[in-house]
């Protein structure tokens, strides 16, 4: 029989955790918009659609969201004090906020990224 | 003090995490700009570097506040704590890696069947499609009358 944890035995959940999962979700939006826009915008204007840079928006945004996935992994079992869970109000209602906000953040850097950044650095 | 250190921490978390909208509007990105390349003007839009710091910096307090996590809060509950979530995680991701998949798949049917009826290379690819249909259908009749006459 194991010790309980505070952290896994309380209502509600951490505002920080529902905060990566929205920005999570955000950039998973994102990748999927842009490596359908692509082809078919394309598609529309009678181009050959399977280029490889229509699908680098959508495999960029959708490497972000794993990289948010990691950030979640390691915040919970590596940088979250088991005890120090109570210092946001822990309600559904509440953590909705800030993950919407951080939901279309991460569809805005998500967009800014693979437009721009990744370009930039790739040089095309 | 500890606890200071982690409320601080997940509060730059959450504020990383809220750039451009609504962090970047009240002029972090603008402040970035300013330290980065001297010019006053900036959209919230032009940097997503300052929210990145914000989030390390968050994770470093979080670490030097000097609570245990989780996981170094005892072993032997971090590696029965550990399993399902490490299982979990790895469907997860399988299943991620799966709906990529089916979501390539429906998108290449689309611009498939796209090409070949309504592009400029229907009177190509339309031949060849009505071409595989009729050669798969002789074979197939070739397979009934193999069976019947064995």
């Amino acid at each position: 029989m194991s010790k309980k944890i505070p952290a896994h035995n309380e209502d509600g959940v951490e505002i920080v955790s529902m905060v990566m999962i929205g920005a999570l979700m955000g950039f998973w939006f994102t990748g999927i918009f842009l490596g359908t826009s692509g082809f078919l915008i394309d598609c529309m204007s009678g181009e050959w659609a399977w280029r490889w840079t229509n699908l680098l928006g959508g495999v960029v945004c959708i490497g972000l969201g794993a990289v948010v996935a990691l950030l979640l992994f390691l915040y919970i079992y590596f940088f979250l004090p088991h005890n120090m869970t109570k210092v946001f109000p822990r309600l559904w209602g509440f953590g909705f906020i800030p993950a919407l906000l951080a939901l279309f953040s991460a569809m805005i850097t998500g967009v800014q990224i693979s437009s721009w950044v990744v370009p930039k650095w790739l040089g095309v | 003090m500890r606890k200071t250190l982690i409320t601080l921490g997940k509060t730059l978390i959450i504020l990383g995490f809220l750039n451009p909208i609504p962090i970047g509007f009240i002029g972090l990105t603008r402040s970035a700009r300013i330290i980065w390349d001297g010019s006053e003007y900036s959209s919230p839009y032009d940097y997503w570097w300052p929210g990145f710091i914000l989030i390390i910096v968050g994770f470093i307090l979080c670490r030097l506040s000097g609570g245990k996590p989780i996981a170094l809060y005892n072993k032997k509950i971090w590696k029965e704590e550990a399993k399902p979530c490490v299982k979990g995680f790895a469907w997860a991701i399988l299943g991620l890696l799966a709906f990529v998949a089916a979501f390539l798949l429906v998108v290449s049917l689309i611009v498939g069947i796209y090409y070949v009826f309504f592009s400029k290379y229907m009177p190509t690819l339309l031949p060849i499609c009505g071409g595989v249909c009729v050669f798969a259908y002789l074979i197939y009749i070739g397979l009934r009358i193999y069976k019947n006459t064995k």
